[in-house]
């Protein structure tokens, strides 16, 4: 094969492969560009875990209209211009490649308004070379992107996809970090059309409180001791869990390091060391840590997915870490030892507003406002890994799962109705009679007179047995010796017709009937059932009975009937329609008060 | 009671016992019964294995081995919902390089159940409790593929390392949960950075919404 240059779309593909590993980085990469557009409100709407949809809607500054084609192409960025400026990156992204691997393997529709604009425009890529068109849409200032069927055109990569439910937790636990960096933004995370969060503004300490404790729940918003500490412009804040309340899943181990969410050794490992003697083995710390330094002082350019960092001084880092910690397990647990570079909150919740937390990058822009966000196109590099790195092959579909789910929930012979169109029911009148329309016409049909066919054609099958359910708890149904003998002669009749009946002393008990009954009072049809016995000894009468029974407890259902219409043997199919009912036209129909009328 | 010779003479004996009374069942076979689980929390199971003449007892083998039949009674509501998720068997997390969904207990363990349901809601006294009707259950295609990507999700997550982050909320029919006497009893696991260290023993359980839903299904005359 000779040496060709790659079409854009492969190029990006298979950057994508490192950026875009699940619908989580795609979200991570779409969040983080509305936060690097200054957005103080982001809703971001998922559907199927973020496998069908994954919708982030801002109200940044929006992309301008000569810039939208670019914001597409790979390499394209407002974040930097220059090697230099990455020195001193404090956007989240910068390698200007997500949005272009990302619509190189989903359906990605880019929408956005600047201030200065008078109108929206939309923006999409596509076919081999991602040629990008621009169209006229409406929208306020902001941007949307909604991304549609992830990965519908790799799909080897479609099959390390988990359930939708993994795939929605990988989301959910991103956006939970993402907003306790940020509490200056508020942000909506809906799931299948439900809101999964909804975290306000945090402004004051209170709403810090409140979000904290809605992120982190409500141990550790009432357990965790605030902190904030600086060293030589590097600073260090936020929560810690007292020891005591540490469990052994850590599910709260946030780091970031200059509002960059991190899962770094080095960190860990000195919280692990400075947490040394006050967790019993397997025991987790929770903490939530901000790192702040001057950008020039660590390298976020490692990997892709930005989840390591270099610092320059990775040691002077750590034992600052350490120490902090330290010190401030040492003031919750009474040792306390006065430091004077220490400035630990004791409680939470006290009002100190100067050594609150603060987003870096917002900080951190104002004195250095060239690397800030003003500029308006939309960029963002990276992509996210989740930090749990286990992958497996599978082409599990949940959907059906949930489909045959609800099936079984709603009732087991729904199911057929949808392979024959003759029957469609209308609606039940009187728990009786069903207005249906077959073969293009109005019917009205007694039910009665349908269940009593279904179980004459059951009857008469080769097995001659009705369908039947077990009851999972048996009636049990006093009685005398007598009664139980009569009961007794017509064992066989009742088998055939889906009834099970175990005699004992002084007692029966039924434990099986007709799969049609799904309710009801049992020990009313056990009774019943005797009164029948003590009379009558023909099957003819025993279904009659048993229709008038469900009559009376209301257990003709109308998607029962339909299914029985529409399973009456076809050759009796008209003859069976007129047995049990007629046609009818709606004018008889509005006349006639009483169905019975009509019938008879 | 002898060991059942087939699986009819098992379902038979099995039938006898729905709509009884755990107090009648108990005085038939003249067993004292616990005032609560409090102290015995098996003991239903443990009576019931007996009546039904299995043998195994907590050995990684069937309850009746020969049947290749495991009996599993199963807390539900008078409502016929699961109250309890149901055990399983551990979860291995160590030496399961190469294990498969095939060779894996969970499967083996799975493979044919015979489920006893005993309405038991707190508010029920323990002898007045009632055992429902059983049901014999081999996983259907469907059922097994959710139960063989649920175990390969959670088996990659241990074999990764991440012991400590497979919580309940994880699979869809089956889930991972600490299961241990008390917190002290501890086993070998491995880290991220594969390094052995100490943690609770693991066990699988089935979650409620799948046994409800085979009850469901089976009760329903499906």
């Amino acid at each position: 094969m000779p040496i060709q240059v790659l079409p854009a779309r492969l190029a990006n593909q298979i950057a994508a492969g490192e950026v875009v590993e699940r619908p989580a980085s795609v979200v991570k990469e779409l969040v983080e560009n509305s936060l690097d557009a200054g957005a103080t409100r982001i809703q971001i709407d998922i559907e199927k875990g973020g496998i069908k949809l994954i919708r982030v809607r801002d109200n940044g500054f929006g992309i301008a209209k000569n810039e939208l084609t670019l914001a597409l192409s790979r390499h394209a960025t407002s974040k930097l211009s220059c090697l230099d400026d990455l020195e001193k990156i404090l956007s989240l992204g910068f390698r200007g490649e997500a949005l272009a691997s990302i619509s190189s393997v989903s359906r990605l529709a880019l929408t956005s308004k600047t201030a200065e604009q008078s109108e929206a425009w939309q923006a999409y890529a596509e076919g081999r070379d991602m040629d990008v068109i621009v169209k006229p849409s409406a929208h306020p200032v902001g941007t949307t992107i909604e991304v549609s069927d992830l990965f519908f055109n790799t799909p080897a990569r479609r099959k390390f996809l988990k359930s939708e439910k993994t795939e929605f937790q990988h989301i959910d636990e991103l956006i939970k970090r993402i907003a306790l960096a940020r509490h200056d933004v508020s942000i909506v995370l809906t799931h299948n059309g439900k809101t999964i969060h909804q975290l306000r503004q945090g402004i004051d300490e209170t709403q810090i409180q409140k979000r904290l404790s809605s992120i982190c729940g409500s141990t550790f918003a009432q357990h965790a001791i605030r902190f904030s500490k600086e060293y030589h412009g590097i600073e260090l804040s936020g929560w810690l869990l007292a020891p005591d309340y540490c469990g052994n899943t850590g599910d709260i181990q946030y780091a970031y390091v200059n509002g960059r969410m991190m899962r770094d050794k080095v960190i860990a490992h000195a919280i692990r060391q400075g947490f040394d003697g006050y967790l019993s083995a397997g025991i987790q710390p929770n903490f939530v840590l901000f790192v702040n330094l001057p950008p020039s002082d660590v390298d976020v350019n490692v990997h892709p997915a930005k989840h390591e960092v270099r610092f320059h001084e990775a040691r002077l880092i750590h034992d600052l870490i350490v120490q902090t910690v330290q010190s401030v397990l040492e003031q919750m647990s009474g040792h306390l030892q006065f430091n004077q570079e220490a400035m630990v909150d004791e409680t939470p919740g006290v009002t100190n507003i100067e050594q609150g937390f603060q987003p870096s990058v917002q900080l951190k822009a104002h004195s250095q406002p060239q690397t800030g966000f003003q500029s308006t196109s939309y960029q963002s590099g990276g992509g996210y890994s989740s930090g749990s790195g286990y992958q497996s092959k599978r082409d599990f579909q949940p959907e059906k799962y949930q489909q045959a789910l609800e099936a079984l929930n709603e009732n087991v012979v729904t199911s057929a109705v949808v392979e024959q169109e003759y029957v469609q029911g209308l609606m039940l009148l009187k728990d009786r009679y069903l207005l249906c329309t077959f073969d293009g016409e109005l019917w009205l049909v007694d039910g009665l007179r349908v269940l009593q066919q279904k179980f004459r054609q059951e009857a008469t099958r080769d097995d001659k047995v009705v369908k039947s359910r077990p009851l999972l708890l048996p009636v049990k149904i006093a009685m005398t010796d007598i009664e139980i003998e009569s009961l007794d002669t017509s064992q066989t009749l009742f088998r055939q017709l889906g009834i099970e009946i175990e005699t004992g002393q002084s007692h029966i008990l039924l434990k099986r009937v007709p799969a049609c009954i799904s309710g009801g009072d049992l020990s009313d049809f056990g009774a019943g059932l005797l009164a029948w016995a003590m009379q009558e000894t023909d099957q003819t009468s025993l279904v009659d009975w048993i229709g008038f029974w469900m009559l009376k407890h209301r257990q003709l259902k109308k998607t029962q009937l339909e299914h029985w219409l529409q399973t009456l043997v076809p050759e009796d199919f008209k003859q069976a329609y007129q047995q049990c009912g007629r046609k009818v036209d709606m004018k008889t129909l509005i006349q006639s008060t009483f169905a019975e009328e009509v019938i008879a | 009671m002898n060991r059942p010779e087939s699986e009819e003479t098992l379902l038979e004996r099995a039938n006898i016992l729905a709509g009884l009374k755990l107090r009648e069942l108990a005085n038939q076979y003249a067993v004292a019964m616990p005032d609560n689980l409090k102290r015995e929390k098996g003991w239903v199971g443990q009576f019931i294995e007996m009546v039904l003449g299995a043998e195994a007892g907590s050995k990684p083998i069937p309850d009746f081995p020969h049947l290749g039949i495991e009996l599993k009674t199963l807390p539900i509501s008078l409502a016929g919902y699961p109250l309890e998720t149901t055990f399983v068997c551990t979860a291995p997390l160590t030496g399961i390089t190469g294990s498969t969904w095939e060779t894996s207990l969970v499967k083996s363990k799975l493979n044919r159940v015979l489920w006893i349901p005993v309405v038991a809601e707190r508010s029920i006294p323990l002898e007045e409790r009632i055992i429902a009707s059983p049901m014999l259950w081999s996983p259907n295609a469907e059922e097994e593929m959710i139960l063989r990507h649920d175990w390969e999700e959670l088996m990659d997550m241990i074999a990764l390392g991440y012991v400590e982050q497979v919580s309940a909320k994880y699979g869809v029919a089956l889930q991972i949960r600490p299961k241990a006497a008390n917190s002290k009893a501890l086993t070998e696991a491995f880290n991220a950075e594969g390094e052995p260290f100490l943690t609770l023993p693991r066990g699988f359980y089935l979650k409620k919404q799948f046994t409800g839903a085979i009850l469901q299904r089976y009760f329903s005359g499906g």
